[in-house]
């Protein structure tokens, strides 16, 4: 008689990758992981870790669902937008239904200055799911602050980038752009709309970098960019920058010096309105 | 010389400087992020960087769609 699987067969064809193996899966199960945006971003990765057999997921978002999201934003169907459900709980039902054994802790809300570091308590990873620069910056502050990995993604048009930042063993955010770009530079889907595919693609390799964060494989100083369109990705290396304001000098200004950004930027109805 | 700027082929004088390239395509070197044959290039090098033939740039800025 063989010993019987812990997973009941569900994940063979996954612990069958030699990169993932019975003791991979055995790590992804125990880990917890916080996707801050639940938008085209976040709600990919969401269901890629959920099905994937991941423990636990702390979602965080701000809007509700609308139908010009239906095109890319993979966890909604018409009823959540014609409801109006928030995201962070229209996710988790959808979640529900994918793996019962999943772990789900929706926070409609805010990532802001003052919650962030709350919502980073007992998570292993961050995923990023945002929209805008001013959240992001403020993740590379809280995650570098408190040691937490995290996963950078960003997609505009058909073009995307994906940086997995590991604090104390390579380079952050602040390290490849110094600064906040103006609002008003800044590419979004807003100014240049957002090709379904390039959103799955960068979802889909910053879920493989979270993969390997857990289970401890080297990713430090990758950056991964891609063009969905021209169908061309690049990896390059990034190296940390010796005065970093961020990580090396640990000067958390985005996260400290709250409120930076009072208004937000995205585009759409929010729960919490200033 | 030749260069390869975001895939496309380029043209430009020898031995240019990095600052100059920008300058040449009025981009803003505070906003991009630079990929030289696979190496992102920390800003405080910009000055010190010729560039040379078939060299394989990547000019990227940040990207803030989700």
């Amino acid at each position: 008689m063989t010993t019987p699987s812990p997973f009941n067969g569900r994940y063979a064809r996954q612990i069958a990758v030699r990169e993932i193996g019975p003791d991979g899966q055995r790590r992804l199960a125990a880990a917890s992981v916080l996707i801050v945006g639940c938008g085209a971003l976040g709600g990919a990765q969401a269901e890629l870790l959920a099905r994937m057999g991941i423990g636990r997921l702390r979602l965080v978002d701000r809007d509700v669902v609308e139908p010009s999201n239906l095109p890319r934003q993979l966890l909604y169907d018409e009823r959540d937008a014609a409801e109006g459900t928030p995201k962070a709980l229209a996710a988790a039902n959808r979640l529900r239904a994918i793996n019962s054994q999943l772990v789900l802790d929706p926070r409609p809300g805010n990532a802001a200055a003052d919650t962030l570091e709350g919502l980073l308590e007992g998570m292993d990873l961050v995923l990023d799911g945002t929209d805008n620069a001013e959240t992001r910056y403020l993740l590379n502050d809280a995650c570098v602050k408190h040691g937490k990995p995290w996963v950078h993604g960003g997609v505009a048009g058909t073009v995307g980038i994906v940086l997995p930042v590991m604090p104390g063993s390579g380079p952050c955010l602040r390290c490849l752009f110094p600064t906040p770009p103006p609002a008003a530079e800044v590419r979004t889907g807003a100014t240049d709309g957002v090709l379904n595919t390039v959103v799955v693609q960068v979802a889909s390799q910053q879920v493989t970098f979270a993969c390997k964060i857990l289970l401890g494989q080297p990713v430090a100083g990758s950056l991964l960019h891609v063009d969905a369109w021209a169908q061309t990705s690049r990896l390059a290396r990034l190296r940390l920058v010796p005065d970093c304001p961020c990580c090396q000098r640990r000067d958390f200004t985005f996260l400290e010096s709250a409120p930076l950004f009072p208004d937000g930027t995205p585009d759409g109805p929010h729960l919490h309105q200033p | 010389m030749k260069l390869i700027i975001n895939g496309q082929p380029a043209t430009v004088a020898e031995a240019l400087r990095l600052p100059e390239l920008l300058a040449l395509k009025g981009l803003n070197p505070e906003r991009l992020a630079v990929e030289l044959n696979g190496d992102i290039v920390p800003k405080s090098r910009y000055p010190d960087v010729v560039l040379h033939d078939q060299d394989t740039l990547e000019l990227l800025s940040f990207v803030g769609g989700g």
